[in-house]
């Protein structure tokens, strides 16, 4: 079971919400500046904080083959996958709705993920966390700069909270662009969820809180949520609107995405992405009804090069991965 | 990340093509890559990591911007050079790396900090979670700090009954674990 498997057609806009806090011990110097021996010491003393709270509820690993497949399913940071000389160590419950990375940038980013809206859910498993490592590690915290982090952008509460959104009508529109400096005026930040310059890529966007410093972890989380509702309010509008003449290119636009992904022999990462965008699209609003309880978001994880390579080991150009990708949508959408 | 190909060693180039608009990708290791026929001059390229939904909310892009974020003042106590006495770190290498190297950082370079700070949050006080333990410490500063604002207040006033009130109470508070002294 993964975090993503409960995605339901219900989170039609926003697919899944998510809280990261971040937290330092004393008396180690941050991640970046330790040897190997400290880093050791600092992991292991989490370690037995979150034990004690958790018992066996919680996995310890390190990260081996499966970095790249945790950095698609955005259980961890691109960063933390990334080879070091420290040692770095993952905490996590069995869906990975819970992960905690020891050693990333900060000693401990604290990581809740849960499919849909669910803000206030996320942020009470991440909090519940954050106390058992309080409980047992001495955290620095400073009564005016709040937790201390590696990075200045996250003292306060060292918390990024955000959400994915799914905005296809914003963007066929054109509203994205002016959505983002809208956001940025109120402090918010929107990004494409892989990154810079993927802005298109599925039409997925991250929405998330810039400010940590002089507000409150509720606070933070209300803002964001009142953005997020007036944002899903015009999407849905929208979407209305884009889909109402049946005769139109763009519902003509949906089948053919369908179509496509039904029957393709070969398709790379990107256009599948960006069809089964389209075809979530006419999922959840009612149009291709034979395919209404599939999880195309599932699908979405799952046609990354990590996860093709995983169910398909010998899958290692990407010419064969093509190949082993439309079999595997063509066998979802069966 | 690893590479696709062996699964093993770590990937240390980004591999794209694109022939006749078909693009291709790969991660790979060194000898991956060079088993494969893929040359330096080819299309080497430094590793560019997918950036997930993890994101940098604004938590990589500084570097080198926080130099700039300093002002006059900040940046002459920068030329102290001083080192963080737990980490080593110099101020001038925060300034490159936009990176703090521990907790006591933020104490030694507090003043060049602040400015910075501010800037990044339009503030610099923190309101929010307070780590228990450290909380009843901090409510009986702040209370300390009331009461020596009421003391003054009663004894401009002539209040002097009140005052040895006030002075009582924050003896007590002080007396307290020798905790909440200020």
């Amino acid at each position: 079971m993964k975090w993503y498997d409960k995605i339901s057609n219900k989170d039609d806009v926003v697919i899944s919400s998510r809280v990261r806090l971040a937290r330092n011990l004393e008396g180690f110097a941050f991640p970046a500046r330790m040897d190997e021996d400290s880093s050791k010491k600092a992991a292991l003393s989490v370690k037995q904080a979150l034990e004690n709270a958790y018992g066996t509820e919680l996995e310890f690993a390190q990260l081996g083959n499966n970095a790249n497949l945790l950095v698609e399913e955005h259980v961890v940071s691109p960063e933390f996958a990334d080879n070091t000389n420290i040692y770095r160590a993952l905490v996590s419950n069995k869906d990975k709705s819970l992960a905690i990375m020891i050693n990333e940038e900060d000693h401990v980013r604290i990581q809740a993920l849960f499919p849909g809206f669910d803000l206030d859910a996320a942020y009470e498993c991440a909090n519940k966390a954050d106390d058992a490592l309080i409980k047992g590690c001495s955290i620095a915290f400073d009564e005016k700069y709040g937790f201390l982090t590696s990075c200045p952008t996250n003292l306060g509460t060292g918390m990024r909270a955000s959400v994915m959104l799914h905005l296809p009508a914003l963007s066929a529109y054109g509203y994205i662009k002016s959505i983002v400096s809208l956001m940025n005026k109120i402090g918010l930040t929107v990004r494409g969820i892989y990154g810079e310059g993927s802005d298109a890529r599925a039409n997925m966007y991250q929405l998330s809180n810039q400010v940590t410093l002089g507000i409150s972890e509720e606070d933070t989380i209300e803002k964001l949520k009142s953005a997020v509702l007036q944002i899903v309010d015009r999407e849905r509008n929208l979407r209305k609107k884009l889909l109402e003449d049946t005769k139109s290119e763009t519902y003509d636009k949906l089948w053919r995405s369908y179509g496509t992904l039904k029957y393709a022999r070969r398709i790379d990462t990107n256009e599948a992405s960006k069809l089964i965008s389209n075809v979530r699209l006419a999922q959840v609003c009612g149009i291709i009804p034979e395919i209404k309880d599939k999880n195309l978001i599932k699908l979405l994880f799952e046609i990354m090069p990590s996860h093709i390579v995983s169910c398909f080991p010998d899958a290692l150009d990407s010419s064969l991965r093509d190949k082993y990708r439309a079999d595997l949508v063509r066998q979802f959408l069966q | 990340m690893i590479c696709q190909a062996c699964n093993k060693n770590q990937a240390v180039v980004h591999y794209r093509t694109n022939i006749n608009g078909k693009q291709t990708e790969m991660y790979l290791c060194r000898e991956c890559a060079e088993k494969n026929g893929i040359t330096k001059k080819a299309s080497f390229e430094p590793i560019e990591m997918i950036d997930s939904f993890f994101g940098n909310g604004g938590d990589d892009i500084f570097g080198g911007l926080f130099a700039g974020m300093m002002n006059d003042s900040a940046a002459k106590s920068v030329s102290e050079q001083k080192a963080c006495p737990l980490c080593g770190m110099r101020f001038s290498e925060f300034l490159h790396g936009g990176k703090i190297g521990c907790a006591e950082c933020y104490k030694t370079f507090s003043s060049s900090l602040n400015s910075t700070v501010k800037r990044i949050h339009g503030s610099a006080e923190h309101c929010g979670k307070i780590p228990f333990g450290k909380s009843e410490e901090m409510s009986d500063r702040k209370k300390l700090l009331e009461l020596k604002a009421k003391l003054s207040e009663a004894i401009e006033k002539q209040e002097y009954e009140m005052a040895a009130k006030y002075r009582d109470q924050i003896k007590e508070l002080e007396n307290k674990d020798g905790k909440a002294g200020l």
